[in-house]
């Protein structure tokens, strides 16, 4: 499952606080800018009139025209911006800019400011000063008013984005900088064993980390305690069943040639079954020793198998000669299986023994096997971990063995006897180069 | 041979020092570091040492013997199991490392290798004129015929053929061939002995070294 990136989320509700700021500031601005634009093109239009009316009302006796004459003044090559005209009370126009329409701007009777009939010009209307029956109209351009807005809101606009982006930028760079030390402190964590004595987590570098800091250390030192306390009952556990069990085995043996021929058989079966308490209390303490801790190293099968102490029964060891586990745990879990063996009148065992692409060793026994229903069920207890009542004791302890090597166990289907597989993993979760006699 | 068992536990202790002695050794079974430390200065031919006793580590124990420059091949046997233990014992001076449980076979046959290895033998056989002993068999044959040997004068044979070369004396070979838990021989009884395995084996077997011991030439 891919897991949800702190510095992403918290970037991308930056960025959507940047984007929802920008909205809110672009919206001012053009609130502002479209008021205070149609404001300042107001007034200048309204300061135009007044300074024309003033020049006009100088002279005003020059603009008493005839009434069929509508005059333009003539005026040098340019781009008028402002267009103005005098129209007395019926509406006629007096006098204009040259690029003044020849039809009135507005109404004899308006004043003040409106627009024109089409909408294209905003005017301003004013009686001359000195002559009531004429009224003066200054207009100016609707579009030119509205580019001259929509340019400054664009460049208002614009200017904000670019700093929203480099604030964005330099906010996403600081947050990486800023938790960069979770980088380190995951790292420190990483390497932390709390069983080794001599190694703690460094300081916690911001008060932040502090609680997480303090939390895992706690956890550490619980988890530390509790190995210690495990691995101090294994160890009086192995002295209290190890020292007896040996003792039963050797008092055993000394009767067995002390003792009459008629109780040797009875002997013979009672060291047997030390024998297999042997093995499975070897194998219960070997793994509650190790729990996930695998003591890897390169070993010889044909040693190990020597080493595992079964008489009456023909082992034979057949594939790679060298194997990479935990030559003692690999050991119990043999030792379960192949007692397994022996309580299902197996007379031959083959090991056989692959270390590529990925070890294993396969037990294959000439016993009474076990019936192919029951097998698909106990591979399905196997798979599923689910050991209480559907495996034996033997088969859960090699189980366990081969998940604690990256594999497990595998209980195949042969034509005759009984044929399991012990998957050890890959060859990253095995052993190192160094070699070891067992 | 001659083996000091120090083992605590009544029932282990007691039935390896009956198999060890159904072998043919003489077995000292001692059941603490204070017996062992008693008997420190006996000429033992082995050391089968628990590693947990009652008033001390077995292992210090061996360390201490080791720094005294003792070098009776000694054999820990304990519980401990795991790696760092295994290497903890050998390194304390220990030739071999046994973890309980063990079948007493498997400990009977690693004191074989451990001597013979010891004594740079490729076998357990050693030839002086026309006498060989079988260690392993405890068989001695003079001439190529097989001889038979009573426990006590196998293991006087025993005890001189592994010193060879080297005197033994009357009190120590009394220690090796008996042990405390014995009957302590008179001179008379031991003289005896060799006398018997001379007439039996070879007359130039075993000298008699005069007011020291006996010594069989390497």
């Amino acid at each position: 499952m891919k897991l949800t990136s702190l510095q992403n989320r918290l970037s991308r509700s930056l960025l959507a606080g940047w984007l929802v700021w920008s909205l809110a500031i672009l919206g001012s601005l053009w609130w502002v800018i479209d008021h205070e634009i149609e404001e300042l093109l107001d007034e200048t239009l309204v300061e135009s009139a007044e300074i024309i009316a003033g020049l006009l009302a100088y002279d005003a006796a020059a603009l008493r025209l005839d009434d069929s004459d509508t005059r333009a003044l003539p005026a040098a090559e340019h781009s008028e911006r402002l267009i103005w005209q005098i129209t007395n009370l019926a509406g006629r126009i007096a006098l204009r800019s040259h690029r003044a329409p020849d039809t009135p701007l507005a109404l004899p009777t308006t004043s003040g400011l409106s627009y024109d009939a089409s909408h294209r010009w905003r005017v301003f209307s004013l009686r001359l000063p000195g002559a009531p029956d004429l009224v003066l109209h200054v207009g100016q351009e609707t579009a030119e008013r509205e580019e001259a807005a929509v340019e400054a809101a664009r460049y208002a606009a614009a200017t904000a984005l670019c700093i929203g982006i480099l604030v964005m930028l330099w906010t996403r760079l600081r947050l990486r900088r800023e938790l960069a030390p979770l980088d380190a402190f995951s790292a420190a964590i990483r390497d932390y064993d709390p069983l080794a004595r001599d190694y703690r987590l460094p300081p916690a570098s911001h008060a932040e980390l502090q609680p997480v800091r303090d939390a895992i250390e706690g956890l550490a030192t619980r988890l530390a305690q509790r190995v210690e306390n495990e691995r101090a009952f294994s160890a009086h556990a192995a002295h209290a069943l190890r020292t007896p069990l040996a003792g039963l085995d050797a008092q055993l043996a000394v009767a067995q040639r002390e003792a009459p021929a008629i109780i040797q058989p009875r002997l013979a079966q009672a060291r047997q079954a030390a024998g297999r308490l042997q093995r499975v209390v070897t194998a219960l303490l070997a793994l509650f020793r190790s729990g996930s801790d695998l003591h890897p190293q390169r070993f010889r099968m044909s040693d190990l198998a020597a080493s595992l102490g079964f008489s009456g029964l023909q082992l034979q060891v057949e594939g790679a000669e060298w194997l990479d586990g935990d030559p003692d745990l690999i050991a119990a879990a043999l030792m379960n299986l192949i007692d397994n063996s022996a309580r299902h009148h197996a007379t031959i065992v083959r090991l056989h023994v692959a270390d590529s692409p990925e070890a294993a060793i396969t037990i294959a026994d000439d016993g009474s096997g076990i019936e192919p229903g029951h097998i698909s069920r106990l591979n399905e207890a196997l798979s599923t971990r689910d050991y209480a009542g559907h495996t034996g004791l033997g088969l859960m302890l090699a189980d366990m063995v081969a998940r604690i090597h990256g594999g497990r166990l595998e209980i195949l289907t042969p034509d005759a006897g009984c044929t399991v597989t012990l998957h050890l993993g890959p060859p990253a979760n095995r052993a190192p180069v160094p070699a070891a006699g067992l | 041979m001659r083996v000091l068992l120090l083992e605590d536990d009544a029932i282990l202790g007691e039935a390896l020092r009956d198999f060890l002695r159904s072998e043919g050794h003489v077995v000292d079974w001692l059941h603490n570091l204070a017996g062992a430390r008693a008997v420190e200065r006996e000429p033992f031919d082995l050391l089968l040492v628990d590693w947990n006793l009652p008033d001390g580590l077995g292992v210090s124990w061996l360390a201490a013997l080791r720094a005294n420059g003792r070098s009776t091949p000694a054999i820990i046997l304990t519980a401990r199991d795991r790696l760092a233990d295994r290497i903890e014992g050998l390194d304390s001076g220990a030739d071999d490392y046994l973890v309980k449980p063990f079948a007493p076979e498997e400990l009977s046959a690693r004191i074989r290798a451990l001597t013979r290895r010891l004594n740079g033998e490729a076998s357990r056989q050693l030839c002086f004129g026309d006498v060989r002993i079988d260690l392993t068999r405890h068989e001695a044959h003079s001439a190529g015929a097989l001889v038979t040997l009573t426990a006590r004068e196998w293991a006087v044979l025993e005890a001189l053929a592994l010193r060879a070369g080297r005197i033994v004396s009357k009190a120590d070979l009394d220690a090796l061939v008996n042990g405390f838990d014995g009957e302590s021989s008179s001179n008379n009884t031991l003289e005896v002995h060799v006398s018997r395995l001379r007439r039996k084996l070879s007359p130039a077997l075993i000298e008699t070294v005069r007011g020291l011991g006996y010594r069989i030439p390497a």
